[in-house]
Parts: C-alpha cells; sequence; structure tokens
C-alpha cells in the first residue's frame, strides 16, 4: 500500500479580517483608552474538510473563487494555523504559491536559484548539481545572468518552477501557476510532475482550468463554501464542478436580470 | 491514514528545538541573505562597502570639530569618541528602528514556505554586526596613524564585546520585528523611542556629562551606556570596561528575550493575517 504523505482531519479555519486602520498602536491605544473593544471578524474559509493524500497521487483543487483552495493549500503548508482539526504532512514538503515572492528582482537568475534552495534548505553542493538542470529546464540561456527584472512573468514562472522542483521533496504543493506559462512549458511541467511521482512524491494543485485537472491529476477534490463538495475521478469531480458553475451562472444571470427590471 | 497522538507534521516548529533545528537547517540561507543585503545596499553607489568607513569617519570629524570649536573640547580625543560610539550606536538603534520592519520584509519567503521568522531579525542582526565591524577599520587605521598609543592588549576585546553586544540586542530585534508585523505605526514611534535613547545616552556628549547626580541612576541602568563602555574602552581607550556593564546589558537581555518568546508564541503562527 501507498504510504499516505498528507493527513486533513476534520480541518476548520478562519481568517481574522481586521480594518487596516485597526493595525496600528495609535488606534489600539484610543480604544483601550476610550473602553472601546474592537476584534476582528473572521471569515470561515474551511469547514470541517478531511482527506488523505497517498504517495504517487496528484491531487487537483478546484472551485469556485473564495471556495477554500489556497486556504487549504497554505494550511497544509503551515502557513495559516487551523482553527480546530489537524494536518500533518509526512515528508519534505515544496511550495509554490505566487509568482515573483521570494525572488530578488535586482539579481539575475543564478542567484535567485542559489537564495531559494538556500530558504528550502539545500546545501550550496545540492544547489550546485542542480543549478544546470535548473537552468536547462527554465530554458533562460543567457538571461540566467541578467537581472530578474528584466525577465517577462513566463520566464519567472518557468524558473520558479524549476527551482521548486528540482529539490528533493515528498509533497508539492503548486496553487495556479501555469496562466504565465507557454504551451511548450506547460508540457514540460507535466513530464517534470510525472518525473516527481516517479520519485516516490504527492502534488496538491489548485486550479481554476477544469482542462489542465484532467490533463495533470489521478485525483480531484471540489471545494464549495470550505467544504469538500466532491472528491474522486478528475473527468467525473470536473463534469460536475462545471455543471453546477454553469447553473449558478444562469441562476445569477437571472436574478441580475430580474433585478435591471425592477 | 489516521494522525496518531503526538504526530508531528513536518512543518511544526512549536518547540523550541524545532525551532531551533529549523533555524540551523537555515544557516547557508542566512549568510546568502547577508550577502545580497549588502550587496543590494551599496549596488548603485561608487564607492561600494568603502562608504560604511567614509560615512561614520566624515560624520566624526565635523562633529567633532563642531564641537571643539563651539565648546572647546579637545578634537583628537573627541573624534575617536564620537566615531566610536556612532558606528555602535549604528547597531543599536536600526537593530529597533529597522528591527520594526525585518520580519515584515521576509513575506516574500514566509508566504512561499514555512521559516520560522526569527530568521529575518537575525539576518539584519548579522548584516549590522558586520558593517560594524567593517566600520572599525576606519578607527583603527586612524589610531594607528594618530594614536597608536591606544592600539593595546584590549583592543580585540572590543570585538569579542561587540559580539556580545549584538547578540543582547538580537532579542530586541526579533521583539521589534513582531510588533512592526502587527503595528503598522511601530516604524514611527520605534524612532521617537531611538531617539529618546540618543538623547539621553552618552552617544555623542561626553560621558561625564551623565555623570550628574539626575542623571547618574538613569545612567547606571541604561543599556545604551553600558553598551558603549564596552565597545569603546577596550577600543580608543585601552582599557577593560566595568564588568556590571556586562550585567546591565545581560539582565536587559534576559527581559528582551522573555517579550520576544511571547511575542513569538502569540504572533508566530499568524503572521500572515497581518500582511
Amino acid at each position: 500500500m501507498s504510504k499516505c504523505l498528507i493527513t486533513v482531519q476534520d480541518l476548520s479555519m478562519g481568517y481574522p479580517i481586521r480594518a487596516s486602520a485597526d493595525n496600528s498602536l495609535k488606534s489600539t491605544l484610543i480604544n483601550a483608552l476610550s473602553g472601546q473593544k474592537r476584534g476582528a471578524t473572521v471569515v470561515r474559509a474551511l469547514n470541517n474538510v478531511s482527506f488523505e493524500v497517498y504517495q504517487g497521487e496528484r491531487v487537483g483543487l478546484i472551485g469556485a473563487n473564495g471556495s477554500g483552495k489556497t486556504t487549504l493549500l497554505r494550511t497544509i503548508a503551515g502557513l495559516y494555523p487551523p482553527a480546530s482539526g489537524q494536518v500533518v504532512v509526512r515528508g519534505p514538503l515544496r511550495s509554490l504559491f505566487e509568482l515573483g515572492i521570494g525572488l530578488d528582482l535586482e539579481e539575475p537568475g543564478r542567484s535567485n536559484i542559489y537564495n531559494r534552495g538556500y530558504a528550502m534548505g539545500a546545501s550550496r553542493q545540492v544547489i550546485a548539481a542542480a543549478e544546470q538542470s535548473i537552468i536547462d529546464f527554465a530554458a533562460l540561456g543567457e538571461f540566467i545572468d541578467l537581472p530578474m527584472k528584466s525577465y517577462s512573468s513566463g520566464m519567472q514562472v518557468k524558473l520558479m518552477f524549476a527551482i521548486a522542483t528540482s529539490f528533493d521533496a515528498d509533497v508539492l504543493l503548486l496553487d495556479e501557476f501555469f496562466g504565465a506559462g507557454d504551451a511548450i512549458f506547460m508540457s514540460r511541467a507535466q513530464a517534470r510532475m510525472q518525473e516527481l511521482l516517479l520519485k516516490s512524491g504527492c502534488v496538491v494543485i489548485a486550479t481554476h482550468s477544469t482542462h489542465s485537472a484532467i490533463a495533470i491529476c489521478t485525483r480531484c477534490i471540489w471545494l464549495r463554501q470550505g467544504e469538500i463538495a466532491m472528491d474522486g475521478d478528475p473527468a467525473e469531480v470536473c463534469d460536475a464542478y462545471t455543471q453546477w458553475a454553469a447553473e449558478t451562472a444562469a441562476a445569477i444571470g437571472v436574478h441580475a436580470l430580474a433585478g435591471t427590471r425592477v | 491514514m489516521p494522525i496518531s497522538p503526538g504526530e508531528r507534521s513536518v512543518t511544526d516548529y512549536n518547540t523550541p528545538s524545532r525551532y531551533i533545528g529549523a533555524l540551523w537547517a537555515l544557516r547557508h540561507f542566512l549568510i546568502n541573505s547577508v550577502r545580497l543585503e549588502l550587496a543590494n545596499r551599496f549596488r548603485y553607489t561608487k564607492l561600494g562597502t568603502i562608504y560604511i568607513i567614509m560615512q561614520p569617519l566624515l560624520f566624526a570629524l565635523m562633529f567633532a570639530w563642531m564641537l571643539s570649536t563651539i565648546q572647546g573640547q579637545p578634537f583628537g580625543e573627541y573624534v575617536f569618541y564620537v566615531y566610536a560610539n556612532m558606528i555602535l550606536w549604528d547597531l543599536l538603534s536600526n537593530s529597533i528602528h529597522m528591527g520594526s520592519l525585518s520580519i515584515a520584509s521576509g513575506a516574500g519567503y514566509f508566504r512561499m514556505q514555512r521559516l520560522p521568522l526569527m530568521i529575518f531579525p537575525l539576518r539584519l542582526n548579522v548584516t549590522l554586526t558586520y558593517s560594524l565591524f567593517i566600520s572599525s577599520v576606519g578607527i583603527i587605521f586612524l589610531l594607528l596613524v594618530l594614536q597608536p598609543q591606544s592600539l593595546t592588549v584590549t583592543t580585540p576585546l572590543a570585538y569579542v564585546n561587540a559580539t556580545y553586544i549584538a547578540v543582547c540586542i538580537l532579542p530586541f530585534s526579533v521583539a521589534s520585528g513582531y510588533v512592526g508585523l502587527v503595528f503598522h505605526d511601530w516604524r514611527q514611534v520605534s524612532a521617537l523611542c531611538m531617539q529618546a535613547l540618543w538623547f539621553t545616552s552618552p552617544v555623542f556628549l561626553h560621558k561625564t556629562i551623565f555623570d550628574r547626580s539626575d542623571l547618574a541612576a538613569w545612567n547606571s541602568i541604561n543599556p545604551i551606556s553600558s553598551a558603549l563602555d564596552l565597545w569603546r574602552m577596550p577600543l580608543i581607550e585601552g582599557t577593560y570596561p566595568p564588568s556590571d556593564a556586562y550585567l546591565v546589558l545581560g539582565l536587559w537581555a534576559l527581559g528582551g528575550v522573555v517579550l520576544a518568546v511571547m511575542l513569538m508564541q502569540r504572533y508566530e503562527r499568524r503572521a500572515l493575517y497581518f500582511m
């Protein structure tokens, strides 16, 4: 039986939302002196979510905006503390959530390979061994020694993806990043993920593209309002999601028209 | 596979040993970040790191000339006093003031992966300590030329003491980083606090002024005075600093550790909520 790499058990999670003016010593002091107590509003993002991800699985997270995909990925990565429930990741983890963050755009790509590699806990020898394959995968050519501010967003995505997938990890978390890559990159990224899985890992990808989810994933989880609406075969889950999205869009359209008439 | 009791995720740094282990795993990142930080600071300057030496040297010369002209203080002695104090003040002041942004400035990393956030104030601390050591090249050179008798066996002690001072200021830098993350106006408030400390510490004004009875009590517990003594006395006066300077600074550092740990427990896991 495959090794269970991620266990998410009864996970609930909420964001405290504050007005930006509340994040100041001045307003805190004034509120304290005037006896006002202004707590943060908590927005529930995940509600009793449970699932497991096994070695060799490529899991796609799909759902509408605000359904909790990114929150779930970040909670698995340990960036957000669960309000209740537990998340356990068993094995080294790599994540790629946002384009361009954690990069020094004044520095050349080569320097950023080292910096990101060090941030992942890799040693100089390990990074040096992976350096050329990262440059080759990202297909940056001479750009690798130019400051990253001269890179297009597609070039940044390629480099970040190459770095994130070049150091051994059991768990890879990706959040909606394919948009900036071209078709050639997409097919190479797919092949790279296949390689990763052969090295006994698992991948969890949040995406809005049902086409990508069906092409890349072995399993899909549809999140709706912070809860799992469906978990299973990518084609079936994506069909159900697409149907629901069409019905919802139609319902919103009718209401909008009704609103216009009134 | 159910979660067994006591099982921890690889991203869970909630015990001191795991936190320290995670920091240790990032030692290469720390060294590289300090290198990048210094490179960025002087990237668009023609003189590069020579500025670290030139800027305090020129300032000390100007300030000492001004005070020697106005107050009749001996220029030669005073220029060393100002120079030595000023470069240490940069470490102390910036640890708090720049420290207020140290954690927030690491958001690019901790929005991507779980990291022990203390790595960012630590990066600032090491950068500032390195800058202090480089700045001191100028004062050593001046001493060699103008006042070689001051360079004695105590001179290396100044560098040991500077490391002790950097370690003692680190918890305050960490605390400032967390407060700066939560309260966005802490940077301005911290600047005011450091200004108040500057006026009440013998940084540019001679320490004998602070021996007055109404200031002596504060001066005896002022961590800035102690730090300045620990650095300046072995460096330019060729004397050993008083042992209570170590004690005062150490006690402040202990208080700083308590504060930093409290803030860490409260805000470490919730850092992203404030970004």
